[in-house]
């Protein structure tokens, strides 16, 4: 980087700044200085409106534009939107048991994030599912128990899923909406507000409860429905242990997405990095992929299917692709001199999200055969409905930083955030300091 | 192509020596059906419609040269080719191929037969076929099996050397089989090990099917050319396919219906022997469907005696007997196949659109990782800062996603 930078030169060995110098990330800060509308967000918004228009396309045309047959009936809107892209949701769920639970309080600064990534990338992977579904228009069936179909094996994916990021993950992601609202309110709302207060939370350890667990029962479920599959599914994946695989891996996928997230959204918006809290999130996947690793291998060796994964053909190439992205971000990561380089962290994240995707993505595709001469590719207007439910979820995330404050910051840059809306919004009531003011 | 000249001696095409001899028609047009049984597609030997056209192709082939050799085996295989229902056949078989040398049906003896091999090696030199059966032993200078003072090895060399193309019949010959078993006291091989420039073709099995010999062997006469193989050199015509996908007593795998010990209720009934320890599921060959002796039910399965994947190198002698195999591929290719099946198909825009894609996105998260520090502990901004206030629309902001 540039070279007449002398701040860090001789830095001491023992890191003292955990101590001395206030962290980079202290809050959650609006993304104030940039409008909604960019170029890039006009591209993201237009390629989502083509997705979401293909899928009404696809509600009254049918499947016909897929490429979906009766030996592939799982297109690429499970495997990828569903499956893998809700593994990236996880983030939410991981980082919220690291901090809560075992008690790493600095992720709390990033907790935001990771909510907010996690309840785009469900609301994507919802509005995938409702179109993948046969039949979409008897999703309200999903709200009332006596509706249930319970000998479906889907069974509880769809009811835990849209109930996770509807109600629990919707609920997390309330205080910086809450925020926004307050401090816009008139003092009627205000006063309903504040008496509403106590009673959320009062709720809220219970509500964070259920979003740990239901996020643990439907990722598990995931991996559960692939053993239905059986032998269709190449030995090297299919595994009783799949459910707790599929759970593990989802947390390496979601704090991966979590680093990557905040590292782009640092480099894109200029905000300075936060080495501890990004070091930390790697240790948090580091440990995840390390447990992934040993429970992979111990059950392959339990199965007796090690000598599968040496005979060097294409799927074994896979599987050890799947390993070495996870595995080498997470040896990298145990070093804490290494954690504490950006640039290391960013790669590390990026090789770990595609080795968590690639897990999630492969036994559904790749690995899965139901017949010798079937075969599947996704059209290209599939693969474009896909890439707008991507999309979407890019849209959603950036009108959501630009509103609200998600994306942590220093407490200089929540200042300037302060200034800026008291000029913008006359009607906005705050002091200086961004608290709520009381004339 | 040019069509091989099977020996300068003998150059009588099948339809002449048929009528020399005096062979019922009948009989022959019997033997061609059987033989489109075999090969019901993938050779053009049996590629018309009926067996009189079919006839008229083989009758036309050019009676090839044949040398056997034995090397450690139990001659199974010839009995293989002898052990035919109708009396007449065996003869049939015999005027079908000339086979010059064959050392336990031919008359002669030491020098004789020594003799025997030299002429017929001498006679149709570079233009016979050498069918090879049983393994070769390699251990301690292949002193296990010698034959005129010599070690098998040096004979398949010798003759091999100057053979048209190989046929190695049966598991010895195509890797070894029994005699490899372990601990392999002789460091018994199959022929491939030893001749790997030479046109070659297992046709693996203990025994394998009689009429997937011939159909191999009149197809390369016919023309010159050996039949479409797989990976193990095995004829496609024949191996195509496990004997899974085409078992008669498939309906009972699909129903959870298995005899679990020999003689019980299930046993009797004809159910699936899968818990037997039958290899049917990973075994390819054509048995469920080619019975052999030309009757109907004459295979092990068809007895009630499981499959013991006598064709798969994996299998055979390796895997104990009734040890029950795990299943890989349970659906037949082509089971229940829908009304309306819209195959799949690579189209070019979508793989092209992948690819654009897959390529984009790995560039931008290349150019985003170069934009952060390498040094350890640098929470300064990433170096895009100057470009703050122009266009803070450059660079797109999820790039992985993809």
């Amino acid at each position: 980087m540039s070279s007449d930078d002398t701040t860090t030169a001789g830095a001491p060995s023992l890191h003292p700044r955990d101590e001395m110098t206030p962290c980079p990330w202290q809050r959650g800060v609006h993304v104030w200085h940039v409008p909604i509308f960019t170029r890039a967000f006009v591209f993201f918004l237009a390629l989502s409106i083509i997705g979401v228009g293909l899928s009404v396309v696809r509600a009254f045309g049918g499947l016909d534009f897929t490429g979906m047959n009766d030996a592939y009936a799982w297109g690429i809107w499970k495997t990828f939107n569903v499956m893998t892209l809700t593994a990236l949701g996880s983030g939410g769920f991981a980082i919220g048991i690291a901090a809560w639970v075992f008690g790493r309080h600095e992720l709390h600064a990033v907790m935001r994030t990771a909510l907010m990534t996690s309840l785009v990338f469900y609301l994507a992977g919802l509005l995938a599912l409702t179109v993948d579904v046969g039949r979409p228009w008897n999703m309200w069936h999903l709200a009332f128990p006596s509706h249930w179909n319970t000998d479906s094996s889907l069974l509880e994916v769809a009811v835990c899923m849209p109930l996770y990021a509807v109600i629990f993950l919707a609920f997390e992601n309330l205080p910086p909406v809450f925020e926004r609202i307050f401090v816009h309110a008139s003092d009627n709302l205000r006063a309903v507000m504040v008496r509403t207060m106590p009673i959320i939370k009062a709720i809220f350890p219970y509500m964070l409860a259920g979003a740990y667990v239901l996020p643990a029962m439907h990722q598990s479920s995931l991996g559960a429905l692939l053993l239905l599959a059986g032998e269709k599914l190449d030995p090297l994946w299919q595994s009783q242990m799949l459910p707790l695989l599929y759970v593990i891996q989802a947390g390496v996928a979601g704090v991966a997405c979590v680093m990557f997230t905040l590292m782009i959204a640092s480099l894109y918006w200029q905000r300075p990095i936060d080495t501890r809290v990004l070091g930390s999130l790697g240790r948090l996947m580091s440990q995840c992929a390390m447990a992934f690793l040993i429970i992979r291998f111990a059950d392959l060796a339990w199965r007796g299917v090690l000598g599968r994964a040496l005979a060097l053909d294409g799927l074994a190439l896979v599987f050890h692709a799947e390993n070495l992205l996870v595995g080498l971000p997470a040896l990298v990561m145990f070093r804490r001199d290494w954690r504490e380089r950006p640039r290391v962290l960013f790669v590390s994240a990026i090789f770990a999200g595609i080795g968590a995707m690639l897990y999630r993505f492969v036994p559904t595709t790749i690995a899965f055969v139901p017949g010798e001469l079937k075969f599947y590719f996704p059209t290209f207007l599939e693969l474009l409905m896909s890439a707008g439910y991507v999309a979407l979820t890019v849209v959603l995330y950036s009108v959501a930083v630009k509103m609200l404050a998600i994306v942590p910051g220093s407490l200089d840059q929540w200042y300037g955030a302060v200034a800026y809306a008291r000029r913008r919004f006359r009607t906005i009531r705050v002091d200086e300091h961004g608290q709520p003011s009381r004339h | 192509m040019r069509r091989p000249r099977f020996g300068r001696r003998r150059t009588e095409t099948i339809d002449d020596r048929l009528e020399r001899c005096g062979v019922d028609r009948r009989e022959f047009i019997g033997f061609v059906s059987r033989l489109m049984v075999a090969a019901p597609f993938g050779l053009g030997l049996t590629a018309a419609a009926s067996p009189e056209a079919v006839a008229k192709t083989v009758a036309a082939v050019r009676r090839p040269s044949v040398i056997w050799l034995h090397f450690q085996d139990c001659t199974g295989c010839s009995e293989t080719l002898l052990r035919t229902s109708a009396p007449d056949l065996g003869t049939l078989v015999f005027d079908l191929v000339s086979l010059d040398y064959h050392e336990t049906l031919m008359a002669a003896s030491g020098h004789q037969a020594e003799a025997a091999l030299r002429d017929a090696m001498d006679q149709n030199d570079g233009q016979f076929v050498l069918v090879v059966e049983g393994s070769i032993p390699e251990k301690e200078h292949g002193i296990y099996m010698e034959l005129a003072g010599k070690p098998a090895l040096e004979i398949l060399q010798e003759v091999g050397q100057r053979a048209a193309a190989i046929i190695a019949i049966g598991s010895c010959a195509s890797w070894g089989g029994v005699p490899s078993a372990a601990p392999n006291p002789t460091g018994a091989a199959g022929v491939e090990r030893y001749l790997r420039t030479k046109p070659l073709v297992n046709i693996p099995g203990c025994p394998p099917n009689p009429y997937v010999f011939l159909a191999t062997v009149l197809e390369y006469a016919r023309t010159g050319q050996l039949p479409e193989l797989d990976g193990q050199r095995r004829p496609k015509f024949a191996y195509d396919r496990t004997i899974h996908d085409h078992c008669p007593r498939r309906s009972h795998f699909d129903a959870g219906e298995f005899a679990k010990a020999f003689g019980d209720d299930g046993h009797r009934q004809g159910w699936c022997l899968y818990e037997l320890g039958c290899k049917g599921p990973d075994t390819h060959a054509p048995c469920s469907t080619r019975h052999f002796n030309e009757i109907e039910g004459a295979w092990p399965i068809g007895i009630g005696a499981p499959c013991f994947g006598c064709t798969e190198q994996h299998l055979a002698f390796t895997v104990p007997l009734h040890e029950v195999i795990p299943i890989h591929r349970a659906t037949p290719p082509d089971t229940y196949p829908p009304v309306h099946a819209p195959a799949g198909r690579l189209d070019p825009l979508a793989t092209g659109a992948v690819g654009l894609g897959l390529g984009a996105l790995l560039g931008a998260g290349y150019v985003a990782s170069r934009r952060f520090s390498n040094t350890p502990r640098d929470d300064r901004i990433p170096a895009v800062a100057e470009a703050a206030d122009e266009d803070p629309a450059a660079a797109p902001t999820e790039e992985r996603e993809g």
